[in-house]
């Protein structure tokens, strides 16, 4: 069978199964069976059991679960509470007022957990009915939120790069560190955009109201401190060179319960809840990477990865013109996948081509967490999108059409580290050698 | 379809919370062990084999956590093209998705049987400072994955057997 028919076939069981409604960790199971079975590979049901031992039992996926059972422990907490008041009473003179709250705290959130959709549903849960009894407009507070959310992936601890990072074998430590920059950027740009459309729509905010103040500037500042202060021991370690990322996941979850527990939210009932739900998606996740972990291996048996690379280099390709390319498959793939797949599916099987293409895979890890951003607020499927729908009882579709903007600018930030690269590569440089 | 009896819904619902808990053990334990880690290393000490058992505890938790994950429908799936479909003919693609998982965890357990007999049958021990029966450490991965078979046969059983009534609430919650 010819190199391309195979890739056809498996693409077809791919999308079949994925469609029908299979679980996407049997989806990628079923395709790299397929693939052992048409190759011709003997031994290959020793080969699964082997890959799938190994896959998981590695000291650098402990951050996984560690950095979601903090986010699960703060989002129980009372922080998005303490967030919305600490930043409210800074942002209220600027224009567009508190619907900088929502991207602010989405950014301060997003640094203490590693998920979007936790991000969004944490702080949408306190802002959205906040804002709405305020007057503030609901689609563009509803815009805020969706986009805003995406932080959870781009600004680390990051999940998503924990995972490219073991697929991909490269260092989750400069992963993190890549993506401090452009998160920073994606924030900006955000605040920017946010001022620049209340400035034209006078009315979306309400008029400025003194008795909203009901506590100083000072006083609001202290409510932050101590996200603030773990989010510096967590990165800041990290950057350092001081704790690997699973010592710093266990240092931020440590923090988390010291946070909620002298905040008086930490009862045994909400402890027990924080980690039962960790250990679902924790599962979920590690589970879907043992399945890719397997594709992979059958990818390379059949050497469809190998020819995809060597294709690609007899058509002379510019990096920026491969890049293009695949940014325009990605957004079409995000439509109707989530971003963990799409970030596996990619290591299994066009990592090598891109390799091959003299692209940076620390620069292309965070260039796919900014696509699988995108994805998370592209309709029909878009995780973001859901979790807004849960709020606000909104149509996603109308809730993408809202976010558009925000969908915009990160198509604007991909076009930024594509011209400046520097953004993403300077800062890992300048951190201290990861311990091991 | 009459519900089985509700004391073996009970225990059997009991058993995915034992595995899931299980599973929340481990990652306790993996939390304590890393502190652990960065304690010893500020003493200048060292605790020999801390980086393979952590390793172990991911896998431990990943396995042992599949059966509550399955029980509490938060495998992830693509639910767009589901969620066009008629009930019944979703409970169909149901039951087709539960019946093909199921082949597939039947393919894993007999070469993950065989992977954990291997071991056993030549003594492999870890490659830690601490040798470890690999046997031992691998047993966790196939009981895991035993239970979590055991609940796709429930799931798929669930949906053959569901009345109309029920398959409109009882699948979709995946994601």
């Amino acid at each position: 069978m010819s190199q391309m028919m195979m890739a056809g076939a498996l693409l077809a069981v791919l999308f079949l199964s994925l469609a029908a409604g299979l679980w996407i960790s049997f989806s990628l199971l079923v395709v790299a069976f397929t693939a052992y079975l048409l190759g011709d590979i003997g031994n290959w049901g020793q080969i699964v059991a082997t890959i799938s031992w190994g896959a998981v039992s590695n000291w650098a996926l402990a951050p996984l679960p560690m950095f979601l059972w903090m986010g699960e422990i703060l989002l129980r907490s009372g922080l998005a509470r303490n967030l919305f008041d600490g930043l409210s009473v800074w942002t209220n003179h600027i224009p567009g007022r508190l619907f900088h709250v929502n991207i602010l705290a989405s950014g301060l959130f997003a640094a203490v957990c590693g998920s979007s959709a936790a991000t969004v549903a944490t702080v949408g849960k306190v802002t959205l009915p906040h804002l709405e009894r305020l007057g503030y407009r609901e689609s563009f507070a509803l815009a805020t939120l969706g986009g805003a959310g995406t932080l959870g992936l781009l600004i680390p601890p990051s999940i998503m790069m924990i995972i490219y990072g073991v697929a991909a074998e490269v260092s989750v430590s400069r992963l993190f560190m890549a993506g401090v920059f452009p998160g920073l950027m994606v924030l900006l740009l955000f605040l920017g955009y946010t001022m620049g459309y209340n400035l034209i729509h006078r009315d979306a905010a309400p008029p400025y109201d003194r008795a909203e103040h009901r506590i100083g500037k000072w006083r609001a500042a202290r409510k932050l401190l101590p996200v603030v202060g773990l989010v510096v021991t967590v990165l800041g370690s990290i950057y350092g060179g001081i704790a690997s990322p699973t010592e710093a996941s266990a240092i931020g979850v440590l923090g988390a319960l010291m946070l909620s527990w002298f905040e008086g939210s930490l009862t045994w009932r909400v402890f027990r809840e924080g980690l039962m739900a960790t250990v679902k998606t924790s599962t979920m996740l590690l589970f879907i990477m043992v399945a890719a972990a397997v594709l992979t291996n059958a990818m390379g048996f059949i050497g469809l990865p190998r020819a995809l690379a060597e294709y690609v280099e007899t058509l002379n390709l510019a990096p920026g013109a491969l890049l293009l390319a695949l940014t325009l498959l990605f957004i079409v793939l995000g439509c109707f996948l989530d971003g963990i797949s799409v970030i596996l599916l990619t290591t299994a099987t066009i990592l090598p081509m891109v390799e091959g293409a003299g692209i940076d895979p620390i620069w292309f890890g965070i260039y796919l967490v900014i696509v699988v951003e995108m994805a998370q607020i592209t309709p029909p499927v878009g995780f973001n999108l859901f979790v807004l729908q849960a709020l606000s009882g909104k149509d996603p579709i109308a809730i993408a059409r809202y976010t558009l903007p925000f969908f915009l600018i990160l198509v604007l930030a991909l076009i930024l580290i594509w011209f400046f690269p520097a953004l993403v590569t300077w800062f890992p440089h300048t951190m201290t050698a990861p311990p091991r | 379809m009459r519900m089985p009896s509700r004391h073996l819904r009970r225990f059997v619902d009991g058993v995915y919370l034992a595995a899931g808990a299980g599973a929340a053990l481990c990652l306790v334990a993996m939390f304590l062990l890393i502190l652990a880690q960065i304690v010893a290393r500020q003493l200048g000490a060292y605790i020999p084999s801390s980086g393979e058992l952590i390793g172990f505890l991911v896998v431990w938790s990943a396995f042992l956590g599949l059966a509550y994950t399955m029980h509490q429908r938060a495998h992830i799936r693509v639910e767009l093209f589901l969620s066009t479909l008629l009930p019944g003919q979703r409970r169909l693609l149901n039951i087709a998705s539960g019946a093909l998982a199921l082949a597939v965890a039947m393919v894993f357990i007999f070469y993950a049987f065989a992977l954990v007999r291997e071991s056993f049958l030549f003594s492999d021990v870890s490659d830690g400072e601490i040798p470890l029966p690999l046997y031992l450490v691998q047993l966790p991965m196939l009981v895991g994955f035993v239970l979590f078979t055991f609940s796709l046969v429930d799931y798929t059983l669930s949906q053959l057997f569901a009345s109309r009534r029920r398959t409109g609430s009882s699948d979709g919650a995946g994601s």
